[in-house]
């Protein structure tokens, strides 16, 4: 089941460049999770430091007393980064909408890798900006809609 | 006592970008602060001039700057950057900045992180690299988070 998730990262832009090696250490360190529709991944409140990278099916993220979905997610979203990058509880939940496969990675395996394994550390850096950019663009957009 | 020009820059430096420490080693934020080229600007000047696009990471060490979108990007709105932020963050991970210039405000320092110095910084020393992103990212998840805390609380 593991080799499966190498071809799976690689279609990451991230990681498209990173060696064999490289890519086969990314992947010791990542859980896999598979979830059905209407599993939650990540809890809004909760205090965690696991960074998803969304291989296969549709999350969407979830707020209490927001009316809709504040975003659909398909693969290749890097799921759940402010809370472990900030440290703060989980701001919004994260539900499969359909049938979904996710890797795992601890942010405390993210650090680790980054000091082991310059090469992997870059991509998962990489990763990690490219979908804060992503994200700040958004929220950029949809308070400049909202404010007028 | 005098410190030296490669001294001021450094504090400079870090006193703008104060997670580089938390990223990286005093001596590997040294030697990032005697990469990139130096640029001061004076008030009213571009740093690319019309046409051209911005050549990488800028960071900004002092003065007030305000971006000019690439005509193919919407023009949001326009805000105002001053020393601690940092625009085409892009260039590092492979995308085309979505800004093409900067205009100074006033006299302005900054630093300009082009693809041949990130180019060196990965071939060299690719553990700055990788604590440089990691800063950036910090600083960036920082900024969604507060952009997200900003919209909560428009009605």
């Amino acid at each position: 089941m593991r080799a499966e998730l190498q071809p799976l990262l690689r279609e990451f832009s991230a990681f498209e460049r990173l060696s064999e090696p490289d890519l086969a250490s990314l992947v010791e360190a990542c859980r896999e999770l598979h979830v059905r529709a209407g599993e939650r991944v990540i809890e809004e409140g909760a205090v965690d430091g696991d960074v998803m990278l969304l291989l296969r099916g549709r999350l969407s993220v979830v707020k209490s007393g927001a009316p809709e979905p504040l975003a659909q997610l398909g693969p290749g979203a890097v799921v759940g980064l402010l809370a472990p990058v900030l440290g703060h509880p989980r701001s919004a939940s994260v539900v499969a909408t359909e049938r979904s496969q996710i890797a795992v990675l601890r942010a405390t395996s993210i650090e680790l890798l980054s000091l082991s394994h310059a090469p992997v550390g870059l991509a998962l850096q990489s990763a990690i900006v490219s979908q804060l950019l992503d994200d700040f663009v958004a929220q950029q957009r949809a308070y400049a809609e909202r404010s007028g | 006592m005098f410190a030296t020009n490669t001294q001021v820059l450094v504090t400079q430096l870090g006193q703008a970008f104060p997670r580089l420490s938390e990223s990286l080693s005093p001596a590997d934020v040294q030697k990032l602060g005697r990469m990139g080229d130096r640029v001061l600007l004076l008030e009213n000047e571009d740093l690319v001039p019309a046409g051209g696009r911005l050549p990488g990471l800028i960071l900004i060490l002092r003065g007030r700057l305000v971006p000019r979108a690439a005509p193919d990007v919407p023009e949001e709105h326009r805000w105002v950057l001053g020393p601690g932020e940092a625009i085409g963050i892009e260039a590092l991970v492979g995308r085309q900045p979505r800004h093409d210039s900067l205009r100074a405000l006033e006299f302005s320092e900054l630093r300009v992180f082009d693809a041949k110095v990130w180019g060196h910084l990965l071939e060299r020393t690719p553990h700055i690299a990788v604590g440089f992103l990691h800063a950036l990212a910090r600083e960036l998840a920082e900024e969604v988070d507060a952009l997200a805390a900003s919209l909560e609380r428009l009605p």
